[in-house]
């Protein structure tokens, strides 16, 4: 049965039609993620009226295959020029950008692309396998597990950047009150909107990683344009090639990448940027040698980028076995059913399984696709670092502002970016670094909604973290996680 | 694309001769604004009606999303714009008479700063429990809140929309007491109430339905005042002793005020055409709504009461 129906999606894939269509999207999309600020949703909005015209296999095939394509191209930017593509790619500017820097752009480019198609891979296998198993274990999943889960992962990233930790954690909260802006979830109150209808849905986030990313890096290059050419031989396809020691090291942070990736994409919800940013976490927290993060270190790169395309590919399992859009993207693909008289829906695997297993095998070809088309694109792309900063900037500022503009056409939100672009700069000069905000910034708001709606449902007993064993196993290696931290660095002073 | 030429070209002629269209409206691109993302069912409905439109009259739409504030930017931005009919577009129930009672920032005064032209739609919302709740019908929901007030936990999209607003109506009038669960979208909602974490959730009758056609959940009752077509079996809230009790996301296409008279004319009437085909109708029964139409009139005078009754609601609950 199961092998019917692989055969049964690689007929539907392999048509030339649908070829075509996944082919348009995966290139839509890897171009359009190297573009930063357009994002996956700004994408999938533009191009999502030319469904109409299509028949809803090949127009979803399109949509998804830019829905993966962008992140495949995000990170070319991150690494680049420290400008997250997509928000999902932000974290791969921590490491990717001084691997540039030190002329090693070629291979982290590179290796983010194999870090991309394996967590790719990964999220596709247990698509295929076992998409009914893990929807009902996403279903385990209530306020009060993802309350105990987003606080593992801030304890678990707390002094994720470097240098000094109370600097980290200023700007943990800093993100935080950011993220307390708009309307109050549960009662509708206005928080510091200042009265602005603009605010009402709080800051978007495009808004708050371009600007403090890579409007602030634009504003910091002023004055130092001459100051560093490229070497002409980072450029050269010899220079892609990792060494020994690199492919050594990427192993087991795209396996744990893509374990975390395809776990986070799986609960609605959460997806591919939380997915990035736990999995960076994770890395550092394992590694023997945290200190080496935030300069160079291929770990950082090579897990978020699996973890996030293995979310891309694993968000598919509650959209399409239960009909639950983790994400508003995702709520988009069904939509572009909906409009051809598909009920999305539980059903949907029994009663189109053309449509299921078409898209499911396309998944394949397009990431297939990708591999090709990016790696030969990386000389390409490495060459821009050779074009004059003065001609480079002003056109990076330009699509920062168009990117920022399509996610909601609001002019407003490209206020923001200018905004946080002198915020960022600011803080740049301080040294304070910008990563652990954007953390606060997500996970903050997330927690409080969490965490408020578990007590609602729990009648105000706080006990309800403890009493769901799923939630007090959590909190459990949470408790572990900050005692082992405790100890260690008193242990640290009292030696010193 | 020959053929598209030719047959929009067909269509054009067809608009010059006939009397109805006679008049300069439209003379141009109509930009037609969209208060929510694509892909959402507002989308959808805007984008299905107007291709029937473009269809029977030739005329061009040009859609902008401008989501933000449960609908209510994009109507904003209307609201501001050239009054000459060349920019239109979608209002319903959230944005049209909930927000301004609701929300400080909403600037617009819906009966003054709007040309109405014609009712699209409406949709009911549907009350929806655990397959294998203790519940059996919504007359147990109603005993336990009547023998514990605020024991029955209800989930909805988010604070603010319909769907909670159709509860506080009920709580208004039925001196009830319900425990609300804002989510934010239909997601993890659902998914609650299929682990049985949450009592009862109240969303949009199309939302709802694939579920409870998969049989993970149970749909108790729906918000219109008569039963749905869909769901003919289905008791209404009403007939558990709530007369005239009615909650709906109705839709509607709407103007910046002061709008020519013959472009309301002229646009009402390609709306109710374009209602009148079967295949259209049959697309949007499909997806649980019930097809309204009617003239312009009829449409301010049904906007009146609705911005009436739900700022009443909004006091009465003292949301505000």
């Amino acid at each position: 049965m199961f092998f019917d129906n692989v055969i049964l999606g690689l007929e539907v894939a392999m048509t030339w039609n649908n070829l075509m269509w996944c082919f348009v999207g995966v290139f839509m999309g890897t171009l359009l993620g190297v573009i930063p600020g357009i994002g996956v949703l700004a994408a999938i909005s533009m191009l999502f009226p030319l469904t109409f015209q299509l028949e809803p296999t090949a127009a979803l095939i399109m949509l998804a295959g830019i829905w993966y394509g962008t992140t495949y191209g995000g990170s070319t930017a991150s690494i680049l020029l420290n400008v997250p593509g997509t928000p999902s790619s932000a974290i791969t500017a921590l490491d990717g950008y001084p691997m540039a820097q030190a002329g090693r752009a070629g291979v982290a480019l590179f290796m983010t692309t194999v870090a991309s198609f394996f967590g790719g891979s990964v999220g596709i296998i247990l698509l295929m396998g076992f998409s009914g198993t893990i929807s009902q274990m996403a279903l385990q999943f209530s306020s009060t597990e993802y309350f105990a889960l987003m606080l593992l992962g801030l304890i678990a990233a707390s002094g994720m950047s470097s240098g000094a930790m109370i600097k980290g954690l200023i700007m943990v909260c800093l993100g935080v009150l950011f993220g307390l802006v708009g309307a109050d979830i549960y009662t509708g109150t206005r928080r510091f909107t200042f009265g602005l209808v603009d605010l009402a849905d709080g800051i978007a986030l495009v808004a708050l990683a371009l600007g403090l990313f890579g409007v602030s890096e634009v504003i910091a290059s002023v004055g130092k344009i001459s100051s560093k050419g490229i070497d002409p031989e980072s450029v050269r396809f010899r220079a892609m090639k990792p060494t020994r020691d690199d492919v050594r090291r990427s192993w087991f942070p795209m396996i744990r990448g893509s374990a975390v990736g395809s776990f986070f994409g799986t609960l609605p919800g959460t997806g591919p940027s939380i997915a990035a940013f736990m999995s960076y976490a994770l890395e550092r927290r394992v590694a023997k040698d945290p200190e080496r993060f935030g300069k160079g270190a291929i770990e950082g790169i090579m897990g978020p980028e699996s973890a996030n395309n293995a979310a891309d590919q694993t968000a598919f399992i509650p959209t399409l076995a239960l009909g639950i859009p983790g994400s508003a993207t995702m709520a988009l693909m069904l939509g572009a059913l909906m409009i051809h008289g598909i009920a999305p829906g539980p059903q949907l695997m029994t009663d189109q399984p053309e449509l299921f297993w078409g898209l499911v095998m396309s998944f394949w070809i397009g990431n297939l696709m990708l591999l090709v088309l990016n790696i030969p694109l990386i000389g390409l792309w490495v060459r821009l670092l050779t074009i004059p900063y003065q001609w480079l900037f002003p056109v990076i500022l330009m699509f920062v502002c168009i990117g920022t503009y399509s996610v909601n056409n609001s002019s407003f939100d490209v206020l923001l970016v200018a905004a946080f672009g002198a915020l960022g700069y600011g803080l740049r000069h301080l040294s304070f670094p910008a990563a652990p905000m954007i953390l606060g910034f997500v996970l903050g708001p997330l927690m409080e909604e969490h965490f408020r709606r578990a007590m609602l449902l729990g009648r105000g007993d706080p006990m309800t973290f403890l009493e769901r064993p799923i939630s007090a196993t959590v909190l459990m290696i949470t408790a572990a996680i900050l005692l082992w931290g405790l100890y260690g660095s008193m242990r640290k002073s009292g030696a010193s | 694309m020959k053929h598209q030429l030719t047959a929009l070209m067909g269509a054009a002629i067809l608009a010059i001769s006939s009397p109805a269209f006679a008049q300069s409206y439209p003379s141009g691109n109509i930009q037609y604004i969209v208060p929510y993302p694509p892909g959402g069912g507002t989308d959808i409905l805007a984008r299905q009606l107007n291709d029937q439109i473009a269809r029977q009259t030739g005329w061009n739409f040009v859609v902008q999303n401008q989501p933000g504030a449960g609908g209510s930017i994009g109507l904003d931005q209307l609201s501001r714009a050239d009054g000459d009919g060349m920019t239109l577009g979608i209002g319903q129930t959230s944005n049209l008479a909930v927000n301004p009672a609701l929300s400080p920032e909403v600037e617009y005064d819906p009966q003054t700063a709007f040309t109405p032209i014609a009712l699209i739609n409406t949709q009911p919302m549907g009350i929806i429990t655990n397959a294998d709740s203790a519940f059996a019908d919504f007359g147990d929901v109603l005993d336990a809140v009547r023998a514990e007030p605020g024991s029955v936990l209800y989930g909805t999209p988010g604070s603010g929309t319909v769907s909670h607003m159709a509860i506080e109506r009920l709580m208004a009038t039925g001196d009830l007491e319900f425990e609300h669960v804002p989510y934010t979208g239909i997601a993890q909602a659902i998914s609650d109430v299929m682990a049985g974490v949450v009592d009862v959730y109240v969303g949009s009758l199309p939302s709802v339905i694939p579920h409870v056609e998969a049989g993970t959940v149970r749909l108790l009752a729906v918000t219109s005042e008569e039963p749905h077509p869909l769901v003919p079996e289905t008791p209404t809230v009403a007939s558990f002793g709530f007369d005239g009790y009615q909650a709906a996301d109705w839709k509607a296409v709407v103007g910046p005020a002061g709008m020519p008279a013959e472009a309301v004319a002229a646009m009402n009437e390609a709306i109710n055409a374009a209602l009148a085909d079967d295949g259209l109708r049959a697309a949007l029964e499909a997806q649980g709504s019930v097809v309204l139409g009617g003239t312009a009139e009829e449409f301010a005078t049904f906007l009146a009461e609705e911005v009436a009754d739900w700022a009443e609601v909004v006091s009465t609950a003292g949301l505000r």
